[in-house]
């Protein structure tokens, strides 16, 4: 998982500095350390966008159990007269 | 919704690389992803068929068989029109297909809208990318003329339609498409009758039915020759889809609007043959046509919804007939031609003399060509149905006799092209060779060709084709 999120970032990193050279009509590869550094940060943020959406994950779970746990406290409770 | 979600990213993709790339290769880009996107449809279709209705989204978006089958039918359209773009060597902008893109996206939400909302959302994107198109030629007068007219005359309709969703929901509690069948069915209040007439008015103003006809022939002939190829293939197979899908596979059963519906029918077909008669341009001559037609195929609509085979082969015919006739049109420039240019064509340009003829007949639904079969089913559709004889016999006499007037200006055509002769020293120019168009129209002649000896068989070829497209009949 965290080898395919770290190729795709840097594939991503590498690809918007292709592209921000092709705009500007300089050469793709023009300092080269430039897609060097893209390639890092893509690869950073990509990692982080998973951390990050694995915790969503696990927060919106405990909101879920919250909400089911309240439910069963107001509805099923209140049936014990 | 993978199809539609990979038209969406191929779109914003070719929109980023168009500013770095040959506009040639962003067309060529567009034409193979709509490709893809047919056949992600058709893989859609048989992967995940079900056996009931599936409401996505919660009720947004519908997944049934006729909602699968719409799809693939609008993503081929879609396709047909961006390979005759892409074949016709236009020095455009790329951002015209990419334009194009997003109104095919619009068309395909479209016909899989389960939801008020998201039917106006769709239907929105798909009027305003076409609006895009229509004033394309930025330098042109008459094309942002055009786009304005579309545009006020769309904003208006779409004010209708709201105004009428907001009726329906007032008096039904519910955005759901499908309480249109109970209103459809006469079960409804006079206020909920009241807005689903104007949520029919917003999609007739779309189809360019008489009489909300007034932007059509402007707007056509104002537009890029690509643009009208896009409106007369996808949209109006978008609008005719919509239509059978929202009225249901009962029909419409309020006397009221059914008998409104033929009524404006009856005008369209009137309106739009006569129209076409005195016209000497071909893009207007086309867009008259277009109105007429549809006097044949929204009775049917009407009275059978999504329970009539009829529909799906006239649009299916429609498709190939217009095909053809743009395989012919986009070697000319986006004014279009007067007929009486076409003198001596057929010197110059046998085999496209040849395809404008018989396309332009095949149009008007004369026998033995192609688009006589698609009327007589329609025809027949409407004497079988279940309306009182006093009314469709009449209306079958007088389609009939309406039929008869394209006669005039497409044997009018027919005559310029092979008998007039053109004045001394103003030959017919020869047009550009373009080997994909030529491609296009023999493609298109041998399947009319086909369809002749097969229309008769639709019905079972129609049930084989839909088990082939999803999986299932």
């Amino acid at each position: 998982m965290a080898l395919s999120a770290t190729v795709i970032g840097a594939l991503l990193g590498l690809g918007t500095q292709m592209y921000s050279n092709a705009l500007r009509k300089l050469p793709y590869m023009r300092h080269p350390w430039e897609h060097v550094i893209g390639m890092g940060l893509g690869a950073v943020f990509v990692n982080q966008l998973v951390k990050w959406d694995a915790q969503l994950q696990q927060d919106l779970d405990k909101m879920l159990e919250k909400a089911k746990a309240a439910n069963e406290r107001r509805y099923f409770d209140e049936d014990d007269d | 919704m993978l199809p539609e979600l990979y038209l969406l990213g191929s779109a914003m993709v070719v929109l980023l690389l168009g500013m770095v790339v040959d506009a040639r290769w962003i067309h060529r880009l567009s034409a193979i992803s709509m490709g893809v996107v047919v056949v992600l449809s058709w893989w859609s279709g048989v992967a995940h068929h079900v056996a009931e209705d599936v409401h996505l989204f919660s009720g947004l978006v519908l997944h049934t068989q006729y909602t699968c089958v719409s799809r693939i039918f609008v993503g081929i359209a879609g396709f047909v029109v961006s390979l005759l773009f892409l074949c016709a060597k236009r020095e455009v902008r790329y951002e015209f297909s990419v334009v194009m893109l997003f109104a095919a996206l619009g068309a395909m939400t479209l016909v899989q809208a389960g939801h008020f909302l998201s039917l106006y959302i769709s239907l929105e994107l798909n009027s305003l990318s076409s609006c895009v198109l229509v004033c394309f030629n930025r330098g042109s007068e008459r094309a942002s003329e055009s786009a304005l007219k579309f545009f006020i005359l769309s904003a208006l309709s779409s004010c209708i339609m709201l105004y009428g969703i907001s009726l329906v929901y007032g008096y039904s509690t519910g955005l759901e498409c499908g309480v249109m069948r109970e209103i459809l069915e006469g079960r409804a209040s006079l206020g909920a009758t009241l807005g689903c007439a104007f949520i029919l008015v917003g999609v007739l103003f779309k189809l360019a039915v008489a009489p909300f006809h007034m932007w059509a022939v402007d707007t056509y002939h104002g537009s890029p020759m690509a643009a009208m190829a896009f409106f007369f293939i996808v949209t109006k197979s978008t609008a005719i889809l919509l239509l059978a899908r929202i009225i249901g596979e009962n029909g419409i059963l309020q006397q009221s609007i059914l008998f409104g519906i033929i009524f404006v029918s009856g005008l369209s077909a009137i309106i739009g043959e006569l129209g076409a008669l005195r016209q000497s341009n071909i893009k207007r001559l086309l867009a008259y046509s277009n109105i007429g037609q549809l006097g044949y195929v929204l009775p049917v609509v009407a009275l059978h919804g999504t329970s009539s085979c009829v529909i799906s082969h006239y649009v299916l015919t429609s498709l190939v007939i217009n095909a053809w006739i743009f395989s012919v049109l986009l070697r000319y420039d986006d004014e279009g031609f007067e007929l009486a240019d076409l003198a001596g064509m057929y010197r110059n340009n046998p085999f496209v003399a040849f395809s404008l003829v018989t396309s332009m007949i095949s149009t008007a639904g004369f026998p033995p060509f192609v688009g006589c079969w698609p009327k007589y089913f329609l025809l027949k559709s409407i004497v079988m149905s279940d309306i009182p004889a006093v009314v469709a016999f009449p209306y079958v006499l007088f389609a009939c006799a309406v039929g008869a007037v394209p006669c005039f200006y497409c044997f009018r055509i027919a005559r310029v092209v092979y008998f007039d002769q053109p004045a001394r020293g103003a030959e017919h120019p020869a047009l550009p060779r373009r080997l994909g168009l030529t491609a296009v129209a023999v493609v298109c002649t041998l399947l009319s060709v086909a369809a002749l000896f097969l229309a008769q068989y639709f019905d079972i070829l129609f049930q084989g084709l839909v088990w082939v497209l999803v999986g299932h009949t």
